[in-house]
């Protein structure tokens, strides 16, 4: 057993070691390293101002998605230029997965009030669970800090090329079938909302694993037409293999020219209230929350930050490298498209709860 | 294409992207050495670095990077039984066992050969079927996925040593423990407990870590003594296991076709292709009774296929822009920052790309087995540290690399019930690949069964890959009673 000099034995210990440390790796990137100082944030507030606070210290950015999505991928492109611009110490990107996002909006909300937890949130996940009151959700989201939108989340019904239904018209009153991952999330919420305005004949075929279940499956032919973010589409229409037929979303989407918008299509006053509640989830996309009860100079300066970081031409050049908009949104702007957004219509609420 | 080929060759092998290569290669071996961290983890950390890269090195760092990750993971795999990530659990079963027999020089040998020829038929499958992929991917619907997974099943067989019935209920367990979670279906929580943790189910990362790594340690704590046990031979070298791998050259290639096959069908996952390869691996050597207990096969099948599942998870990725597994969607990602449009144009315009992630796929498979070979030797001797000091260090790298699964206390717990429940089993003589197996296969079995089901009902039987399919299993199920009973005519006659 021993037969190996003490030297030996040492430098497969000292080895050991190094591999310990580097696979402390990992979860070292993503946990803040300093706590943050509480102590002074009342007592002296005038004296201190958010710029002088920021200074040195570490900013948690809160993804409540794995790796490699498109949530974490703007958080990624954006964490080094945040970090400049607010001086900080680092900005780290925390990956907490699970429960569609439930889990890491739970962890954010939670976090100190002290305006260095920041997390990008996944609207359309968790307005509905909040609103539904679902089991799990300890968060509330009309209380968080609203900083800034990295870019709007347009949602897109695509269809095959090859299908028998190729416009938004035909589809209206056509016998439809949906592909959607589970019960909630933009492949479910979305085709729920247009069935309810629309009253379609369509049925949702829900177990389809991530997005690119849910596009092989229109591919394919399984299922008539799919729902969900654009930016994870774009490749594929762009191939030819998928073709948009309507968007949803506040605003025009240059990426795809000649798609109609769903709100002309809204007659009734019901139709109408549901396709701008999920417009303004769609338009309010991707953005960004502190936690409740951060000082508002700090709000502001996290917000001025943002704003700053997301005109840089170097990460604009990158994003637009990346296939990835980006479209900035601040303050009253913004919180009146969060506020719409909560603003879900009884009809939508009761197809959800129907499931 | 033959001059396309030498050309892009030239090109890969420029200084700078040579450099690339190896940082990339460094990279992802090491990092497919620690548990936890797979090949998602090894691209994430790159991708800030390609933004001001040129296309082809880039390339060359992203691709050779990935593409050893599954080396890297078989070396701790068949070390101290703990797999780097899923893709190298298989190994585990044999890998380790050749370890306690004192042959881990041996095994690594096995497990790096077979690795660079998997990774180069991975890569060859890919420059072929390129061109034919839309119908292969676009014949493989749910229906299929489901009938494919249930003749996974069979595996169990091969799976479960020298007690069947044993082995049965091991991977039932293991399907019944991946129910656990949301149903997509329905949206009802089964077997919760009202944890948020448990919604996404149970984590194959602190599962699989928690049955063989901390059961083991376990076992090694009480029985006393360093890993291997017996006598240690020394002059037990890799190229013996380089060898055993030429001697089976024809069964790393059919391991390998099988790994490539199973990486281009998006949503299958890759980490069911080094069990079906080991399962074969079983099979077809003959060896079948054997298996488990430290052979060669059972490392050669699993080593290949994981590798060369990186080029035949290629295959869609780049052909339709639509990536089979989270690791390819992070690579789709940053082969779109680079500049490269996977779709239809990747034959015309882009194709030099194409025939340079290739090259890099081969030249890094070799580079890769060649970095780790001089250090096999030390490698080995792990295996004869005593327990007192190998067992706290190997159970903290555990716990890490459970951690890492989704980053929650919920990790650490499942890895310590699956460590008991992996002791228990492997006292009693229940199989634990078996259990494992039943537990990958469980999620997509479910998952394809309701999606078939709504999708065409009873309608399914009638496709022709399904009806394929169905007489292949037909023929597993009742061949070896058709067989005895044949035998058994003769006899009589």
């Amino acid at each position: 057993m021993f037969r190996y000099s003490k030297k030996i034995r040492n430098t497969c210990f000292l080895m050991v070691v190094l591999l310990i440390i580097i696979a402390f790796l990992p979860i070292g990137c993503s946990k803040p390293a300093d706590q943050p100082a509480p102590a002074n944030q009342t007592q002296e507030p005038a004296k201190e101002t958010a710029a002088d606070f920021y200074k040195g210290k570490t900013v948690t950015f809160i993804v409540p998605f794995n790796p490699g999505g498109g949530f974490d991928t703007y958080a990624r492109l954006v964490a080094p230029y945040l970090e400049a611009e607010l001086g900080a110490k680092s900005v780290v990107v925390e990956n907490i997965p699970g429960g569609g996002s439930i889990i890491g909006t739970n962890k954010f909300y939670t976090s100190d009030p002290d305006g260095l937890t920041i997390c990008i949130i996944n609207l359309i996940g968790t307005i509905p669970s909040q609103v539904l009151n679902e089991e799990g959700v300890e968060f509330d989201l009309k209380n968080v800090e609203w900083v800034a939108r990295i870019a709007s989340d347009p949602q897109v019904l695509v269809v095959s090329p090859e299908g028998k239904i190729q416009a938004f018209e035909d589809f209206l009153t056509a016998n439809t079938t949906i592909s959607s991952t589970s019960t909630t999330g933009s492949t479910y919420v979305n085709p729920v909302a247009m069935i309810a305005a629309f009253e379609l004949q369509s049925k949702i075929v829900t177990g389809f694993e991530g997005s690119s279940g849910t596009d092989l499956a229109v591919m394919r032919g399984d299922v008539d037409a799919t729902m969900g973010s654009m930016s994870s589409k774009l490749s594929a229409i762009a191939n030819g293999d998928l073709k948009p037929i309507v968007v949803i979303n506040e605003e025009e989407v240059p990426e795809l020219p000649g798609v109609p918008n769903a709100k002309p299509f809204a007659k009734s006053n019901e139709a109408k209230q549901i396709i701008n509640a999920i417009s303004s989830i769609a338009a309010a996309g991707r953005s960004i929350a502190t936690s409740p009860g951060v000082p508002q100079e700090r709000v502001e300066f996290l917000s001025d930050a943002f704003m700053k970081v997301l005109n840089n031409p170097e990460l604009l050049d990158k994003a637009a490298k990346a296939d990835m908009p980006i479209n900035p949104l601040a303050g009253d702007e913004l919180k009146k498209l969060i506020d719409t957004s909560f603003q879900l219509p009884e009809e939508l609420i009761k197809a959800l709860e129907a499931k | 294409m033959l001059e396309m080929l030498g050309t892009s060759l030239v090109s890969a092998l420029t200084p700078p992207q040579i450099i690339y290569m190896i940082i990339g290669v460094l990279f992802g071996v090491v990092m497919g050495f620690i548990p936890g961290i797979g090949g998602v983890f090894v691209l994430v950390m790159l991708l800030p670095f390609v933004f001001n890269l040129s296309t082809e090195a880039a390339i060359a760092l992203l691709i050779s990077a990935h593409a050893v990750v599954a080396t890297g993971g078989s070396i701790s795999a068949i070390l101290f039984g703990v797999p780097g990530s899923p893709v190298n659990a298989a190994t585990v079963f044999d890998g380790y066992p050749m370890s306690q027999k004192g042959q881990a020089g041996r095994a690594i040998g096995v497990a790096l050969g077979s690795s660079t020829l998997g990774g180069i038929i991975g890569a060859i499958v890919l420059l072929m079927l390129i061109p034919v992929v839309r119908p292969i991917v676009m014949s493989f619907g749910p229906a299929e996925m489901l009938f494919l997974a249930l003749t996974g099943v069979s595996m169990i067989s091969v799976l479960s040593g020298s007690n069947p019935i044993k082995g049965a209920i091991a991977g039932m367990f293991g399907i019944l423990i991946s129910l656990v979670g949301e149903d997509w279906v329905t949206g009802a929580m089964r077997y919760t407990f009202n944890s948020l943790y448990l919604w996404d189910g149970l984590k194959m990362l602190p599962v699989l870590l928690g049955l063989f790594a901390v059961s083991e340690m376990v076992h090694l704590c009480i029985t006393g003594g360093a890993i291997a046990k017996g006598r240690v031979k020394i002059e037990d070298s890799p190229i013996t296991g380089l060898l055993d791998v030429v001697k089976n050259w024809w069964l790393v290639v059919k391991c390998a076709v099988i790994g490539a096959v199973i990486g281009i069908i998006p949503g299958l996952g890759g980490d069911i292709a080094n069990f079906i390869a080991y399962g074969y691996a079983g099979q077809s050597s003959g060896n079948k009774n054997n298996m488990g207990t430290g052979v060669v096969q059972g490392v050669l099948g699993p080593e290949s296929a994981n590798n060369a599942k990186e080029g035949g998870a290629l295959v869609p990725t780049l052909a339709f822009g639509i990536p089979g597994s989270a690791g390819m969607a992070v690579l789709l990602g940053a082969l779109t920052i680079i500049g490269l449009i996977p779709g239809r144009d990747l034959l015309g315009p882009q194709l030099s790309s194409v025939i340079l992630i290739i090259a890099m796929l081969v030249i890094s498979n070799i580079f890769g087995a060649a970095l780790i070979l001089p250090f096999v030797k030390y490698l080995a001797r792990i295996t004869t540290v005593n327990v007192t000091i190998l067992a706290p260090i190997v159970l903290i790298i555990t716990m890490i690399g459970a951690f890492n699964a989704s980053r929650s206390f919920g990790d650490i717990v499942t890895l310590l019930i699956f460590g008991f429940i992996g002791y228990e089993m492997k006292k009693l003589g229940y199989s634990r690949p078996a259990l494992i197996l039943g537990f990958i296969l469980g999620v997509i079995i479910e998952r394809n069964m309701w999606l078939s089901y709504n999708l065409y009902g009873i309608e399914m039987m009638k496709r022709p890959v399904v009806l394929i399919l169905t007489m292949l299993l037909l023929l597993i199920f009742f061949g070896p009673v058709i067989k005895s009973k044949m035998a058994h005519k003769k006899g009589v006659i």
